[in-house]
């Protein structure tokens, strides 16, 4: 070949080689797994010879786990050099780290509505009363109804015993320590190590902003838009522009599911109750209070009065709330207690689906409207219900039962048919999550995976196979497990949903709850959702109860501005729920023509919000300003002529859609006078580089720095860390405090060059801005995760940085030798055996 | 010529049809299903029906039960009448949501376009005159520049400069915050004025490449015998290059831009993104990972077709531009 050919050729194959070099190293970190859909229950775990599974129960090993981080993708995110510290030390003693950081958040929260996550970060924002009923108590496990915040899986009666006892308490010396009871146990469980507690930043213009007229004083609980009718700006023609992130545009009080909508549409509400700077109330919010903040005398007013009132000889709390007669609407339309009646009536709505936990409380009579039944007829079907069930399938029915024969066959069937309907989500939770042809030719003897999802008969086997109801003989005929029955899977002989449900009812003797509480792949109480519908059916027709409930009974107006609820026992958060709800106009969201409190029509039907919903992108109410538009990815307000605190100073607002990167930046170029941005070193050298005096704050940009309301963690679901499917066992619990001992020593470190001073590390998962936290001077404060398997204190104050790496890998190896592990030579070389 | 413009029609609509019916047979088979998520996510509220029921009547709802040919020709049999559907991740009809955002596009790519144009040609045809001088080689190294400059790097560099440095322009956004005080003619200013970075930014790129183009034919041309021909003549230097050589460059201009008509509404994702213009490159990434189908269908079909528009017009501007094509 000539010479300039070979010259060439040889240019083209350096670029080809280059080429694919950095194409394979772009390609190489990302790994996007995306997680399976339903449930949060397994497979039968693979049995070994001695009995003790050799594999986590979803067939995982228990040398691997995985933990998924929100770092968009590229790591960005405080905890992720904790989790690379870790990983290489959990290397070093045998335990494999898999990091799962995709550029979809939306993986993890489909993992852990799932349930199938094994450890993640996150960071949790807090309400005002430090109440630990939403994320901790057993019943918000997700799936189970309630309001499956409880990721972590935790289902600890005495735990769960904790949490309802501090809110019956006002005192809040007591509910202080019920809560280190709290935080002790869910240490014990060891399923959240907690990691930081960062700081709100919020930076506005000092050019354009008048600073003396945003609110002082600014806390975690009293936030820089909470006077916003009195900022002005320097020219009073300017609008005053926030930096907002990117918006779902579900602007309704009822259904915003994100926090930038929910704070796009509180500019526009106005709620009943009133607290001071540090999170207490200020009940006669009419007249206005004084409460000292720090030195100086702060006046609050509000909307309303409210008191609440605990009658302990009767066991009833009253809250009633009193608002002031001169509230208008930004239409024009007075606020009266209507319109608080009728948003309670919403929210507590059995079709509601949007979050609240208000129903979460109490109210007398709550119960009642929701199932349709009085509290008599509740109960006399309710013991109805049990005994058709004690009497047994089997029962021939006689008139002298105290049921009827239909009531009879209504359960049974409904029994079944929601036994099927479970046992069918098995075979689906088992299709979506555990099919591939590893597993198809273990459990499905040699098939394929497409194969098994060609034939409606081998999904049942595979099902069957994957949950242990069924395995393969020596002549490759499908046998039940419990009934025997043989299947050749030729043709049609295969097993039908019936057979599977036939598997499972023999198995379990007939018994929905022992089948329900181990094998449903949805967590579902098929027993419980009978007898529930057993009950609203029976109950609603019984000519006592006929008429149904017509309203809540603790919910009474007693004038035009005052309403009363009440609820039983005394609850301390609860007044932060029943008092705190948005209210929202009637006349706008409801319907005024079936609004008539005398003859309880509460402005929609029951069980019926559809009308509710079509005025989703325009929320108007009482607050300081008028939604006017969202275009061109900014909201347009205007003020509210009518706000009742008088109308707002600076006459137009914007929320513009902005990148966090670039909130300081845009503040520095006039892009927008004001916005939030986490409180990284980076983002505070940038400011610092804008302001002439090197400062946060100076002539450029003013900073206000307050700790959050909230803090991060990694948690550790306790469904799928544990050892042989017992979350709660002294094994399992050991298993995990070995996992959080090694994340837990390289959190200082790395929370120190995310966000430097911006952030602490905390040992307890609360925020320290809650009087509930427990301080370093407090009584049996100790660090996180810092003793080992015999309770003996893992490190000295001697101990320089790589003594303490160490040490914490020891103590990570006794904990994991305490649940079974084989530990030789430092490493963990096999999972828990007999 | 009516018989080969029949040919070309009856060809384009072909490769529509086949075009279309690809791109539903990949995002059919895409393994994001939004119809799985929403069935998932009703399926977990209380009192609700099961998973599997409520993807059965969601499935049947969107039809996405039947086959993917099945499926085609229903979807192609309501689009040939105009109904695209509903978008399943915007909730809207896809034609407004489309309508909604393709205009910011159209008019960033077409203002880039005649910028593009007006400046990359001029300078090929000066760099392809004055070969190797300076002038030469300052415009070469600027256009290689603005072809190896990453858009996002750009734009951050004269977000920088000019937003926050010099405080000409606002850092993003297509409107200002006195946008809604103004006069419908101060309103249009106001958009131009907040084009002007986002231009610039794309068009640092198009220049480039143009220009390059525009001078490697260029002197192909020039170096050519008819030209060394005129100038024997005597002809006056004006006269050669924009009568004689210019005309012939345009032939393989016309194929550069075969591309144009559809680039318009393509979108420039990147730059949307970094100035916050509410724009179809966002608007149908988020269509595509969602799984919305149909928006996603209806934006493909329309590029399909803008292509094959795209190229007849190329087709007949040859013929206009080269009477070689117009003998035939």
């Amino acid at each position: 070949m000539k010479k300039k050919n070979l010259a060439l050729l040889a240019l083209l194959v350096a670029c080809a080689m280059v080429g694919s070099f950095l194409t394979g190293c772009a390609t190489a970190g990302n790994d996007v797994e995306a997680t399976p859909a339903p449930t949060d229950a397994s497979p039968a775990p693979v049995e070994t010879d001695a009995g003790v599974p050799a594999t986590r129960a979803d067939g995982k090993s228990y040398l691997e786990y995985e933990v998924i981080i929100p770092g968009e993708g590229v790591g960005d995110h405080p905890a992720f050099a904790i989790l690379t510290d870790a990983k290489a030390a959990f290397a070093d003693i045998g335990i494999t780290l898999e990091i799962n950081d995709p550029s979809d958040s939306n993986v993890l929260w489909n993992a852990l509505d799932a349930g199938v996550q094994d450890l993640w970060t996150a960071a949790w924002g807090a309400t005002i009363d430090p109440d630990m009923y939403q994320v901790y108590h057993s019943s918000n496990v997700p799936g189970l109804g309630g309001s499956d915040s409880n990721h972590y899986r935790i289902t600890s009666e005495a735990l769960d015993g904790y949490i309802m006892d501090a809110r019956t308490s006002d005192d809040q010396a007591y509910r202080k320590a019920i809560y280190k009871l709290a935080l002790d146990e869910i240490a014990d469980w060891a399923v959240e190590l907690p990691t930081y507690q960062r700081q709100n930043c919020t930076v506005f213009s000092t050019q354009r902003v008048k600073m003396d007229t945003v609110t002082p004083d600014i806390t975690t609980f009293w936030l820089w838009l909470k006077e916003s009718e009195k900022i002005e700006m320097v020219d009073p023609n300017d609008p005053f522009v926030v930096a907002y992130q990117e918006f779902s545009q579900k602007f309704s009080p009822y259904y915003a599911d994100t926090g930038y909508d929910m704070d796009a549409v509180d500019m526009t509400q106005i709620v009943p109750i009133t607290t001071d700077r540090l999170g207490g109330i200020v009940f006669n919010a009419i007249e206005g209070e004084t409460v000292n903040f720090n030195g100086t005398d702060y006046l609050y007013q509000g909307p309303a009065d409210i008191s609440v009132d605990y009658d302990e000889a009767a066991n009833v709390t009253t809250y009633v709330t009193k608002f002031r007669d001169d509230i208008k609407f930004s239409d024009g339309k007075p606020l009266t207690a209507d319109d608080l009646i009728f948003n309670y009536y919403v929210y507590l709505d059995p079709s509601y689906v949007g979050s609240t936990t208000l129903n979460s409380y109490p109210i007398i009579g709550l119960k009642n409207y929701l199932t349709q039944t009085s509290d008599e007829i509740y109960a006399e079907y309710s013991a109805l219900v049990e005994a058709v069930y004690a009497a047994g399938p089997d029962h021939a029915w006689s008139s002298s039962d105290a049921w009827t024969e239909e009531m009879q066959t209504y359960f049974w069937d409904g029994l079944t048919a929601n036994w099927k309907t479970d046992v069918q989500g098995i075979v689906d939770y088992v299709m979506a999550n555990y099919l591939n042809d590893e597993y198809a030719a273990s459990y499905a003897n040699g098939r394929t995976a497409a194969d098994i999802e060609a034939s409606e008969g081998l999904k049942v086997m595979y099902g069957m196979a994957m949950w242990g109801f069924g395995s393969f003989d020596a002549d490759g005929n499908f046998v039940g497990a419990a009934t025997e029955k043989k299947w050749t899977l030729e043709g049609d002989d295969m097993p039908t949903l019936d057979d599977y449900y036939a598997e499972t009812y023999a198995k379990y003797a007939g018994d929905p709850d022992a089948y329900s509480s181990v094998e449903s792949a949805v967590g579902a109480d098929i027993r419980g959702a009978i007898n529930g519908e057993f009950i609203t059916h029976f109950g609603t027709a019984d000519p006592d109860g006929a008429g149904g409930i017509p309203n809540i009974s603790g919910i009474t107006k007693l004038d035009d501005y005052t309403v009363q609820v009440q609820t039983e026992g005394y609850s301390a958060p609860a007044v932060y729920s029943i008092c705190g709800i948005q209210v929202a106009p009637l006349h706008y969201y409801g319907d005024v023509d079936q609004y008539d409190y005398e003859n309880n029509q509460f402005g929609h039907p029951y069980g019926d919000l559809s009308t509710i919903n079509p005025v989703q992108t325009v929320p108007m109410g009482a607050g300081p300003y008028k939604f006017i538009k969202y275009e061109n990815k900014t909201i347009y307000y205007e003020a509210n002529e009518l706000y009742y605190k008088g109308a707002p100073k600076t006459k137009n607002l914007q929320f513009k859609v902005t990148t966090p990167s670039e909130v300081a930046a845009a503040v520095a170029a006039g892009t927008v006078d004001a916005g939030e941005l986490s409180g990284t070193r980076a983002y505070f050298e940038e400011i610092r580089g804008y302001n002439s005096n090197s400062e946060l704050t100076g002539d450029v940009v003013t900073t206000s720095r307050v700790d959050n309301l909230g803090y991060g963690y990694l948690g550790l679901n306790a469904a799928t860390i544990n050892i042989g499917g017992d979350p709660g066992s002294e094994a399992s619990k050991n298993l995990r405090k070995g996992l959080a001992t090694v994340f837990a020593v390289y959190r200082d470190v790395a929370i120190n060059s995310y966000y430097g001073d911006a952030a602490s590390v905390i040992q307890y998962p609360i925020s320290n801005t809650s009087w509930a936290a427990p301080q370093a001077t407090d009584e049996g404060y100790t660090y996180a995760f810092s003793l080992d398997v015999n309770g003996n204190p893992i490190y000295t104050s001697e101990m320089s940085q790589e003594e303490r790496y160490d040490a914490a890998k020891q103590a990570a190896l006794g904990f994991f030798e305490a649940a079974g592990f084989t530990v030789e030579n430092g490493k963990v070389v096999s999972g828990p055996k007999a | 010529m009516r018989r080969f413009l029949i040919r070309r029609i009856i060809l384009g609509i072909f490769i529509i049809i086949f075009g279309s019916l690809i791109v539903y047979a990949v995002v059919r088979s895409l393994p994001t299903s939004y119809v799985e998520n929403i069935a998932r996510q009703r399926s977990m509220q209380p009192n609700s029906k099961s998973y599997t029921e409520w993807l059965e009547q969601l499935n049947t709802y969107y039809g996405m039960d039947k086959s993917i040919p099945e499926g085609f020709v229903t979807w192609m049999g309501q689009a040939i009448q105009g109904e695209f559907g509903d978008s399943w991740q915007f909730t809207v009809p896809v034609t407004q949501k489309f309508s909604e955002v393709i205009w910011y596009s159209v008019i960033l790519s077409a203002i880039t376009l005649v910028i593009e144009l007006s400046v990359g040609i001029p300078l090929g045809i000066l760099a392809a005159r004055k070969q190797y001088s300076k002038t030469d080689y300052a415009v070469t190294i600027f256009a290689m520049m603005g072809i190896s400059l990453p858009t996002f790097f750009l734009a951050s560099i004269l977000k920088y400069i000019f937003a926050i440095k010099l405080q000409w322009f606002d850092l993003y956004g297509i409107v200002g915050r006195y946008h809604e005080q103004l006069s419908e003619f101060g309103q249009f200013l106001d958009i131009a004025w907040h084009y002007v970075l986002p231009v610039i930014t794309l068009g640092m790129l198009s220049i480039g490449g143009l220009m390059r183009y525009t001078r490697t034919n260029m002197l192909e041309v020039l170096n050519s015998d008819y030209i060394r021909t005129a100038y024997a003549k005597g002809l006056p230097e004006k006269v050669v290059i924009n009568k004689h050589a210019f005309r012939n460059t345009l032939i393989p201009l016309v194929s550069y831009m075969s591309n144009l008509l559809p680039s318009m509404f393509g979108g420039a994702m990147i730059t949307e993104t970094l100035f916050q213009i509410p724009g179809i490159g966002w608007t149908s990434y988020q269509a595509l990972i969602g799984g919305d189908i149909p928006f996603t269908m209806f934006y493909m079909t329309f590029l399909i077709i803008l292509t094959q528009i795209s190229l007849l017009i190329t087709d007949i501007l040859y013929a206009v531009v080269d009477p070689r094509v117009r003998a035939n």
